[in-house]
């Protein structure tokens, strides 16, 4: 496995060669390359994240003040009724804000948007291996964007059975108004989406693992393209799980099958169903691919934290190989934990023992990676810009997402707070707060390389500081709200007496939804301004180590003027060898005179 | 800057802290006491657990903001060019892992009680107080005779009722839990018991009210655009008064209306 | 340029599109439905309805009680007392009873224990003496003198114990903010049952606006009373999407029970004016156009057009006068279905004297073993309104909506499930649903039914095989009719003559 093979230029069957002028459409919009495709990815990720954050804001809305009109919604949907929006309309919200966030943003923009444009050139390679199916898993999102879209239009305003779509709500059309055409159109998009995915993680792996430059062994790689090529394994083993799931209920909605379908239920006063089925099935299966989805959704960002970490703290990542290996048991446990979603869900119980264990351990490795983070800081000479502070605030808020989850894994006590926003402050802490911010730091520390410009540093700066202000005040109540048992995806919890008290909390919290997204307009104002007035900088602003910074900024048709040789790891900051206080993977270092080899020292 | 992002970074997690240290007394925080003797330990494993997680939280921000104090200070001294250290390594995932364990065996038992049947405490097994049907979106109650057992099929005898479970109070009492169309969720917050409700399962649950008293249900499962709607109540009483309700309702039910030329309000 | 001159200009093109836009974020009136026979109607006409309509209940927003009409619209009752002042004034001594004395004191005394009345008054109306049916606005209250002062100032003082109520319409309001909350979605803004999630629900949210309702105590021509509307809210309706909403208090419940009356009694309103001016006067925009073209004077026409316009007030107060009889009667004792015998002990003879009346009058729509698989159900039926048969075979409810009879094996009870009930259904039949009344059927006949129906999900089967066999015997014998006529009884007065014969390919 560290052999590099010497990267052929004609190794890949392109629709061009050199010297032969492109077409518009073949350089920008149908492109094989792969830095085009992730900036495709990028942007389009990008909007998707305001489209999602709005059907968050709409959720936030009525949970801060219910049944009160709803702004432009309001006006436009329901103003017969006065702008209040209906009951089936917020199970809708809530469910394509999960669906575009996770399908639509989360997973394309670290797989996608960074995986893709970064994979090629840490590892000095020219391009991924399979250029058009990389073309092609960017292009499938479009049909996946237009299914999801096409859902709005249908009754109910969109599938609206939870982004976990559990049978038989959402299996039968006459369970929910949105059961019917919705939800077909949403089996399709999530369908489309895992295409894409599939395509982008089979090119990963055979990148990474066949393309390499000389002398990139794997444990010279950036823990980037670790997180990286596990996330793309992740997604081989598991999305096939999700894909099946899919089909099957696909077929007991159009084909009259009955997997997740019992017999003899009436649901609207149709017909007996038939039955035969398992609603839990489904779920089992479901969560076999969301489990291992969620940490697609944390592993690039931890990856690219670490690299960004060591950068601004000018110093080696603390323990490369053990955040290697945890982040290989993270994945693996990963595969062994799905039933701490369904510990209430009527599954065996002793399943629910096995499964305690299993997520009580995998606590553990991330719990080594955030001490990691720590140490890599201790001890450095670190400054406070814009990719410090997305950094830390990843780590500060991994920690609290990753400790909340600690109460979820001891089952006794999920058995209280399963289904309340507990649940929901965790997940937001990990997505939003770890993964989101990681996202923020890395678009700013790569952004150089994909543009020749630097972002602006004010703009990111009080960009950071309104979004670490507005995600906190949004999610961090969310615990409160779930230990005081307020359950999720209601949309009147005041109805209930034992909750009416947390109106105003809700309130707190809407409001700072509304400063939380306001303040990402100066993330896209700050991205696009930057494209033509930003700083223009070289090839290694941040005075990096990485192969990537070696190349032009924006690197050329090709990426590297010359074949890359990795001499090293990828953290030697402050290398004794050398004078800088950074040491280029690819940098040459003649042997001192006295005839000693040069000794590059152990990776712990 | 570099003080302004250092106090920044103080200051958020004490703030957190201290909303969490606020939280009780402010009415933000569990809706009561545990309701139950199941629900007690589980309050007590969610204390545990909550001033573990808080101990590991003050102590990775306490670190975090001193190491970012430290490597922030502007002088002339180069990054300590470490990769690691192999004891720091082997401490920090040998405590973690230990204390994961511990907290992952110390409450087997608790979970085994819930929810494994031949755990159940016989009482409430033998003599199962009411069959409670979720559907979209209310609780259908179905309860025995006073005097017999509940059957699973539905007797001529059998009394009914909806989203309010009469049950005696200090006592281990069982539910049949069912659903007549899509997946429900069982949850009593004050007594801290939570079930889904499977379509095409009958699910037995137990729990016990300590004291007397109304306690709140409401769904915890999402089952379509009521969901939110199915709030319901279950009402403890002392034993004499709980048969003296179960008589009364079947009283109510077998009212032919000849008796008084008003109709009577309640069933 | 710089970055921060950019900011600016972004800032201000932002906020100047927020206020530009701010119609966007305000909220939409929502505004009660209007009938599709109004808007058949000739423009002036259906204008004339509408404006009456409007001053007499207002619109979703800002509500006008009709303070004639049966509805508790909440308000603080109190009297005048004996006035020492000498008029013009505006200054009336009052006192409040207990209870209204407590409401009063809480809605208007502030914590200083000066009153306040909101910036324009607060309304009161005078149910009795000199001014009666005159509103005015109440603008202070002396606590030592006891004094109410008005805006209006009035020549004589009102005279000892004249009538009045303070801020009516304060239920009504808490009942429309209820309705709102909890019923909107289903049963629309107007009680019309077309509220946005009302076409994904099978059966349809009940019309209001027909003053008919299906599971009522009174006597089949009686509408339906409070209690009987509080029993649906609080219990549901099972095998429907009517859910309990048990856990709400009695003064909700009394709050939503007035403004589902109120919205009934709108809706009926305006359906029987709608009647009236269509069947009687002929006054919708196809017939006008039809006697046009026929050569009828335009003028004339006009004159007609006119004459209802000028007379809309007093046709609204005559059928409001009309409905609000009718709704005051039904809260009459003499309304109620009370069984004239206790309930008749069950027994396999009770149920076999069931069967029988069973077989005689309920299998063309329930079948032959209950399952509601009667012959009517797969005839096509004739429309009453229309005289048109139905375009899809089986039943149709008043509204139009197909519905099915009750398959009587699942024991499934929608309107109660106590003896009382189905002596109800029985008895006063279920109109809306064109079951029929059974009101002449002698009271022990109709408990053995109940007895019998009761009786149907734990049939075994050939339990009644000989029950069966000795009523069809009995009708061979007195030369009974063996066909159906395939249409559904509707008067009380007359007896179903259609019979299922044993033999028929029908049963099932």
């Amino acid at each position: 496995m560290s052999v590099a093979h010497p990267v052929s230029h004609d190794a890949h069957d392109d629709a061009h060669d050199h010297g032969h002028e492109q077409s518009f459409v073949s350089k920008y919009v149908f492109s094989t390359d792969h830095k085009v495709i992730g900036i495709q990815f990028l942007v389009t990720t990008l909007l998707m994240l305001m489209v999602g954050g709005a059907l968050a804001l709409g959720v936030r809305w009525q949970l801060a003040f219910p049944w009160e009109s709803m702004p432009l919604v309001g006006r436009l949907l329901f103003s017969g009724e006065g702008g209040q929006i209906s009951p089936e309309f917020y199970t809708m919200l809530f469910t394509m804000h999960a669906t575009v966030m996770i399908f639509l943003v989360i997973i394309p923009i670290l797989a996608g948007a960074f995986g893709n444009f970064l994979i090629p050139l840490m590892i000095g390679a020219d391009d991924m291996a399979f250029p058009v199916l990389n073309m092609l898993s960017y292009w499938f999102m479009w049909p996946a964007i237009f299914c999801f879209f096409m859902s709005f239009f249908e009754a109910g305003n969109g599938a609206a059975a939870g982004w976990t779509s559990y049978p038989v709500l959402s299996a039968l059309p006459q369970a929910a108004p949105a059961s019917g055409m919705a939800q077909n159109w949403w089996l399709i998009g999530v369908t489309l989406v895992g295409v894409s995915s599939m395509m982008g993680s089979v090119n990963y792996m055979t990148t990474i693992i066949n393309m390499r430059a000389p002398g990139m062994t794997l444990f010279r790689m950036p823990l980037t393209i670790w997180a990286m090529f596990i996330t793309a394994i992740l997604q081989a083993f598991a999305l096939p799980v999700l894909t099946a799931a899919g089909f099957m209920l696909v077929a007991d909605r159009l084909l009259g099958t009955c997997f997740f379908i019992p017999a003899g239920l009436v649901v609207n006063n149709a017909d007996p169903t038939i039955g035969g089925g398992q609603p839990l099935l489904w779920q089992h299966l479901f969560w076999f691919y969301s489990h291992p989805a969620v940490y697609i959704m944390l592993l690039p960002a931890m990856g690219m934290v670490s690299d960004m970490l060591a950068n601004v703290a000018r110093k080696p990542i603390f323990g490369y190989k053990p955040m290697v290996y945890s982040m290989a048991a993270i994945a693996g446990l990963g595969f062994i934990v799905w039933g701490h979603h369904m510990f209430t869900s009527g599954m065996n119980p002793a399943l629910g023992m096995t499964f305690m264990t299993s997520t009580m351990m995998i606590a553990l490795p991330s719990a080594i990676k955030t001490f990691n983070w720590i140490g890599t800081i201790w001890g450095g000479k670190i400054e406070f810009n814009t990719v410090t502070l997305n950094s830390v605030a990843f780590v500060s808020m991994f920690v609290v997402g990753g400790l909340s989850g600690i109460f979820m894994a001891a089952v006794p006590v999920d058995i209280y707070i399963h289904d309340t926003y507990f649940i929901v402050a965790h997940f937001h802490y990990v997505l939003f707060g770890a993964t989101l911010f990681g996202v923020f730091g890395a678009i700013f520390f790569w952004y150089p390389k994909m543009f020749g410009r630097k972002m602006n540093e004010g703009l990111g700066k009080t960009h950071f500081f309104l979004t670490f202000l507005g995600a906190n005040g949004t999610f961090f109540p969310m615990h409160l709200l779930g230990v005081a048992g307020m359950p999720r995806r209601y949309a009147d919890p005041y109805l209930h007496p034992y909750l009416e008290h947390l109106l105003p909390m809700n309130q707190f919290m809407t409001y700072s939804a509304i400063l939380m997204g306001c303040a990402q307009f100066l993330l896209l104002f700050n991205f696009a301004y930057s494209l033509f007035y930003g700083e223009k900088v070289g090839r290694n602003p941040w005075k990096a180590n990485g192969l990537e910074w070696t190349a032009p900024s924006p690197p050329g048709h090709g990426n590297f003027d010359v074949l890359p040789i990795c001499y090293r790891g990828p953290y030697e900051y402050s290398s004794p060898l050398v004078e800088e206080d950074f040491l280029l993977q690819t940098e040459y270092l003649p042997p001192p005179d006295k005839g000693e080899p040069v000794k590059e020292p152990e990776h712990a | 800057m570099r003080w302004f992002w250092l106090t920044f970074f103080t200051v958020c997690p004490i703030v957190a802290v201290a909303f969490c240290v606020i939280a009780p007394g402010m009415d933000w925080w569990f809706p009561s006491e545990a309701g139950s003797p199941l629900g007690e330990r589980i309050d007590s494993l969610f204390h545990l657990i909550l001033y573990i997680v808080t101990g590991t939280f003050i102590g990775t921000q306490i670190a975090m903001v001193y190491v970012l104090w430290k490597s922030s200070k502007k002088d002339d001294t180069r990054a300590w060019f470490s990769h690691g250290s192999h004891n720091l390594e082997v401490i920090w995932t040998i405590v973690p892992a230990g204390i994961l364990l511990f907290i992952a065996l110390y409450q087997m038992d608790v979970w085994a009680e819930f929810r494994v049947v031949s755990q159940f405490p016989k009482e409430a097994r033998k003599a199962p107080v009411a069959e409670v049907m979720a559907r979209q979106f209310e609780w259908r109650i179905r309860y025995p005779e006073p005097g017999r057992i509940l059957q699973i099929q539905p007797q001529p005898t059998d009394l009914y009722a909806v989203n309010e479970i009469l049950v005696p109070a200090a006592k281990p009492v069982m539910i049949y839990l069912k659903t007549q169309d899509v997946q429900h969720s069982f949850f009593l917050p004050e007594l801290r018991v939570k079930q889904d409700a499977v379509p095409g399962q009958i699910i037995p649950v137990w729990f016990e009210a300590t004291k007397p008293g109304e306690y709140t249900l409401v769904c915890a499962e999402l089952c379509g655009w009521g969901h939110y709607k199915m709030g319901a109540r279950v009402v403890a009483l002392a034993e004499e008064q709980f048969e003296a309700a179960m008589e009364e309702l079947a009283e109510q039910q077998s009212d032919d209306g000849f008796a008084d030329a008003g109709d009577s309000d309640d069933e | 340029m710089s970055i921060r001159r950019k900011l600016n200009i972004l800032f201000v093109l932002a906020c100047g599109f927020l206020i530009a836009g701010c119609d966007a974020f305000s909220p939409p009136d929502a505004k009660f439905v209007v009938r599709e026979e109004t808007n058949k109607l000739t423009s002036d006409v259906a204008t004339a309805v509408e404006k009456e309509l409007e001053g007499s209940f207002g619109t979703p927003h800002q509500l006008v009680a009709w303070l004639k009409l049966p509805v508790d619209f909440g308000g603080i009752p109190g009297a005048t007392e004996e006035s020492q002042l000498e008029g013009p004034l505006n200054k009336f001594p009052v006192k409040f009873d207990a209870e209204a004395d407590g409401d009063f004191i809480s809605q208007f005394q502030t914590e200083n224990g000066s009153f306040d009345f909101g910036v324009s008054g607060t309304r009161l109306d005078w149910m009795t003496g000199e001014y009666s049916g005159k509103s005015m606005q109440v603008i202070g209250y002396d606590s030592e003198t006891q004094l109410l002062t008005t805006k209006e100032k009035v020549e004589v003082p009102p005279a000892a114990g004249d009538t009045f109520i303070l801020s009516a319409g304060g239920n009504l309001k808490s009942g429309r903010a209820l309705y709102m909350e909890h019923c909107l979605h289903c049963h629309g803004v107007s009680g019309e049952g077309n509220g946005p999630t009302a076409q994904y629900l099978n059966p349809r949210p009940r019309d209001y606006r027909l003053g008919q309702f299906k599971f009522k105590s009174t006597k089949p021509a009686e509408k339906i009373t409070q209690d009987d509307l509080g029993r649906v809210i609080k219990y549901g309706i099972p095998g429907t999407y009517m859910p309990s909403f048990l856990l709400l208090d009695d003064e909700e419940l009394h709050s939503i029970v007035e403004y589902v009356r109120w919205l009934s009694i709108r809706g009926e309103l305006e359906y029987r004016v709608d009647q009236e001016l269509i069947l009687a006067s002929g006054l919708t925009n196809e017939i006008i156009s039809e006697r046009k073209a026929d050569g009828d004077d335009a003028a004339e026409i006009q004159e007609e057009v006119d004459e209802a316009v000028a007379n809309m007030p007093t046709m609204f107060h005559d059928l409001g006068d009309q409905l609000a009889e009718s709704w005051v009667l039904a809260e009459d004792e003499g309304s109620l279905i009370v069984p004239a015998i206790p309930r008749v002990e069950d027994s396999f003879e009770s149920r076999a004297r069931g069967r029988k009346f069973f077989l005689e009058k309920c299998t063309n729509c329930h079948g032959h073993k209950g399952r509601g698989n009667g012959t009517m159900t797969e005839d096509f039926q004739k429309n009453e309104e229309t005289g048109e048969l139905y375009a899809e075979p089986g039943l149709f409810d008043i509204w139009g909506n197909p519905i099915k009879p009750r398959n009587l094996t699942k024991g499934l009870y929608r309107g109660g499930r106590r003896p009382v009930d189905l002596y109800r259904r029985f008895y006063g039949g279920i109109g809306p649903s064109k079951m029929p009344n059974f009101a002449t059927t002698d009271p022990q006949t109709l408990w053995d039914t109940v007895n019998y129906v009761y009786h149907i999900p734990f049939e075994k089967p050939g339990e009644y095989t000989e029950v069966d066999r000795e009523y069809f015997e009995s009708k061979k014998a007195a030369g009974g009719e063996t066909t159906t006529t395939g249409e559904v009884d509707e008067s009380s007065e007359e007896k179903q003559t259609a019979i299922d014969s044993a033999d028929s390919p029908n049963q099932k």
